[in-house]
């Protein structure tokens, strides 16, 4: 057989999978794992049968039903990411929330329960900057980028966004189109050590 | 930014509460050191960059070589805190906000040269202290550091020298920390000498050599001149001391009582009454917390096939089943709620459950809290009757107090606490990452020393990480030869001192225990009562003030099926 590391992966989903369905025959639910392996495992056969991606992604959320797996287990199922082999190859198909995301109403396993109300905002001088994009491209700007240094063709007042970033969250960008002008907030960087280094 | 915004984006916060996998015990965030507005996140378009939260300037000799970003942190000393964890050469450096302004110990300072762990939304607890292991077959290590167990401390039975030697060869390349012990089987001090010598970090007094009272004070004085610790599993027999014989024996020295409750071995059937002693830090393993439906019945049937017991003997079914008293399984869940019994570990392969420690730590915390819910709410935190208990609105000092038996407790009794069973800065960043639907059963990641060590690995072939199916194995941390720079041995200072009396050619850190003698329950961090129980000495129903102590068994327990193919 000369089976590949892959191959054998393959057949501890079909293992497990097969468990599952046993435990399903019996009338038993599902715990976390099993239910991850018949869902793994379903997608498996039906791209092998011809299926298509989108049809392998819808099909991973059609396979079990909450009241066929244990309670608290929908909320352990976030994402599953498998690689069934298409007739074009293998391809990475995600899975998110298979069996629905948990509501507010609920707390399943992990829970956060939110504390009411706001995050305190930063504290730091912040100002209006209007920006203009006189590139051919788009240009995003992420939100601890020092101002001063993006992109050349983003033209606005540097001297005036030195030591600033734009107020996002962090993580965030703002886009700006092709000769898109854009009036944004922005405000002084806090830590003293960020930006240095430039040249 | 609305709160539950900020929760998705970056993982809960100050205030916010967060359920421990599928069980009733609840966290409540105490501060975020995170620092709003500046979350390092890594990835496309974040701030964990060149001219952004990184100090491309950073001199080597102060930045990081690792961060834990934006992590919940669940630390016996620390508490529960938001916060980022810097680590330098394999140790916690420091936590605090990335920059320079550290909370405690060194600034976090990301330079060029620092790796990025992202952890937000993830919990972060320091690895397990196992201080109760026996390693009669090497699968028991994959199973420990699956379960989140980076520091092992075994109980005996690697002795002689020689095979104590072969141990700590078999373990040059595993990334854990491993303290070996030695049982002390005789009187002559030359015997626990050489044991010693031969790198043993305590010595177990067990009945099936001999717990007599003259082994047991032949074993403190050893281990009073070479600072180590001694671990006791008493006379089930009463044949040679009763508890008061035990207790006077041990004389106020420093020692752990392996499986305190006594079912799994010890005086008949007031093993139990050893809590009493201040001296004596005791211990529960895996298999009778929380005290269940079948708590009793399986521990006939494990004793008997861990101690040489004979199904077909009548006479050997007789004396293992006098063995087993339900009333002080009863009595040693409440006995944990008040911090009497200090630790928890596995007692693995000799009747427990290598995997089992932390999940078992964390089902016995929700069976308490329930009991505190109903009956257990006539006593005071620590048992006394003056003040009631009244549950708050978290559980975070109860899951410090839980966290605290298998971190930071058997740290400090086996003198280790320098270097693991928290996630103080100084310490070794022996850290265990946990999605909060996960924790206590199934870990995210292990780090050892501040490197992947081991976790739920994907697909060889897979175009990402964690394309199914997910398996636990080892990470580089536990390839080639990087284990033996990860997991430190720990010995006694003679063992160190000696190079274990010339035969060590180990390229591990090697560790003397200290500070092992002297010790009282009142040096346990946070499980330090000393209730005054009373044991009827036929019942064996434990009363405290004058009332019976004893909790129902519990028919299901979180952190279970769910979560297991079984």
């Amino acid at each position: 057989m000369r089976l590949t590391p892959t191959e054998q992966d393959r057949l501890v989903l079909s293992t497990a999978a097969a468990h599952a369905r046993v435990a399903l025959e019996r009338g038993l639910r599902l715990s976390a794992p099993e239910a991850i392996a018949l869902i793994c495992d379903e997608i498996h056969w039906a791209v092998r049968a011809g299926c298509s991606y989108e049809q392998a992604v819808a099909l991973g959320s059609l396979v079990l039903r909450t009241e066929q797996v244990l309670p608290g287990v929908s909320g352990l199922l976030d994402e599953i990411r498998v690689e069934p082999v298409f007739d074009e190859g293998a391809r990475l198909v995600i899975v998110r929330w298979p069996l629905g995301r948990p509501d507010g109403g609920t707390e399943p396993p992990g829970a956060v329960l939110v504390h009411p109300g706001d995050v305190p905002v930063q504290s730091g001088q912040r100002r209006a900057l209007t920006m203009l994009n006189t590139s051919k491209r788009v240009v995003r700007v992420s939100s601890h980028y020092p101002l001063h240094l993006v992109n050349p063709r983003l033209t606005f007042d540097r001297e005036a966004a030195r030591g600033f970033r734009l107020d996002l969250p962090a993580g965030d960008s703002i886009r700006w189109g092709p000769n898109q002008q854009r009036t944004v907030q922005v405000i002084a960087i806090l830590r003293p050590t960020a930006g240095e280094g430039e040249s | 930014m609305d709160r539950r915004e900020y929760v998705t984006r970056y993982g809960p916060s100050t205030g916010d509460r967060v359920r421990l996998a599928d069980s009733n015990l609840f966290v409540r965030v105490e501060a975020d050191h995170v620092g709003y507005g500046d979350e390092p996140l890594f990835g496309f378009g974040k701030p964990l960059r060149s001219r952004l939260l990184q100090h491309d300037a950073a001199a080597r000799a102060s930045e990081l070589d690792l961060l834990v970003t934006g992590v919940l942190l669940l630390d016996p000393l620390l508490g529960v805190v938001k916060t980022n964890i810097g680590i330098k050469e394999g140790r916690v450096v420091g936590i605090g906000p990335v920059g320079d302004r550290a909370v405690i110990g060194q600034d976090l300072v990301v330079g060029p040269n620092t790796y990025p762990i992202p952890a937000f939304g993830l919990i972060a607890t320091p690895g397990g202290v196992d201080s109760h292991v026996h390693l009669p077959t090497p699968r028991v290590v994959p199973a420990a550091l699956a379960a989140g167990m980076t520091t092992l401390i075994t109980a005996g039975f690697e002795e002689p020298p020689f095979q104590m030697q072969r141990m700590f060869e078999a373990f040059e390349n595993v990334p854990i920390n491993l303290g070996l012990q030695a049982c002390a089987r005789t009187a002559d001090p030359s015997s626990a000498e050489a044991v010693i010598e031969a790198g043993a970090v305590g010595l177990k007094i067990h009945e099936d050599y001999g717990a007599y009272a003259e082994l047991i004070d032949a074993a403190l004085l050893a281990a009073q001149a070479h600072d180590v610790a001694v671990c006791l599993h008493t006379d089930g027999l009463n044949e040679a001391a009763e508890v008061d014989d035990t207790l006077a024996a041990i004389g106020g020295r420093t020692v752990h009582a392996y499986h305190v409750e006594g079912s799994a071995g010890g005086h008949l059937p007031d093993n139990l009454m050893l809590v009493t002693d201040p001296a004596v830090i005791c211990s529960s393993t895996t298999p009778s917390i929380p005290y269940s439906r079948f708590t009793a019945i399986e521990h006939l049937a494990m004793t008997m096939a861990v101690h040489g017991g004979n199904p077909d003997n009548a006479h050997d079914v007789q004396a293992f089943r006098e063995r087993v008293h339900v009333a002080t399984m009863a009595a040693e869940g409440p006995l944990h709620e008040f911090g009497a019994i200090s630790i928890i570990n596995s007692d693995s392969q000799g009747v427990g459950r290598m995997a089992e420690t932390i999940r078992r730590t964390w089902q016995l915390a929700d069976a308490m809290k329930s009991w505190r819910g109903s009956a257990g709410a006539d006593w005071g935190v620590d048992g006394t009757l003056d003040m009631p208990h009244l549950s708050g609105p978290d559980d975070n000092s109860r899951v410090r107090k839980y966290l605290a038996k298998y971190t930071i407790e058997p740290a400090v009794v086996h003198g280790i606490a320098n270097e693991v069973g928290s996630l103080m800065p100084g310490r070794l960043a022996d850290i265990v990452l946990w999605r909060p639907a996960y924790f206590g059963v199934k870990p995210e990641l292990v780090l050892k020393s501040g490197f992947e060590t081991w976790g739920p690995l994907g697909l060889g072939n897979g175009s990402v990480e964690r394309v199914q199916p997910t398996a636990y194995a080892a990470h580089w941390g536990g390839t080639g030869r990087a284990g033996s720079q990860l997991g430190v041995t720990f010995t006694s200072q003679l063992a160190l001192d000696t190079k274990f009396g010339g035969a060590s050619r180990t390229s591990r850190r090697v560790v003397a225990v200290q500070g092992t003698r002297g010790l009282s329950r009142n040096n346990m961090v946070l499980n330090r009562a000393v209730p005054a129980i009373e044991i009827d000495p036929v019942e064996a129903t434990v009363t405290l003030a004058g009332r019976e102590l004893a909790a129902d068994a519990v028919r299901s327990v979180p952190l279970n099926r769910a979560y297991l193919i079984t």
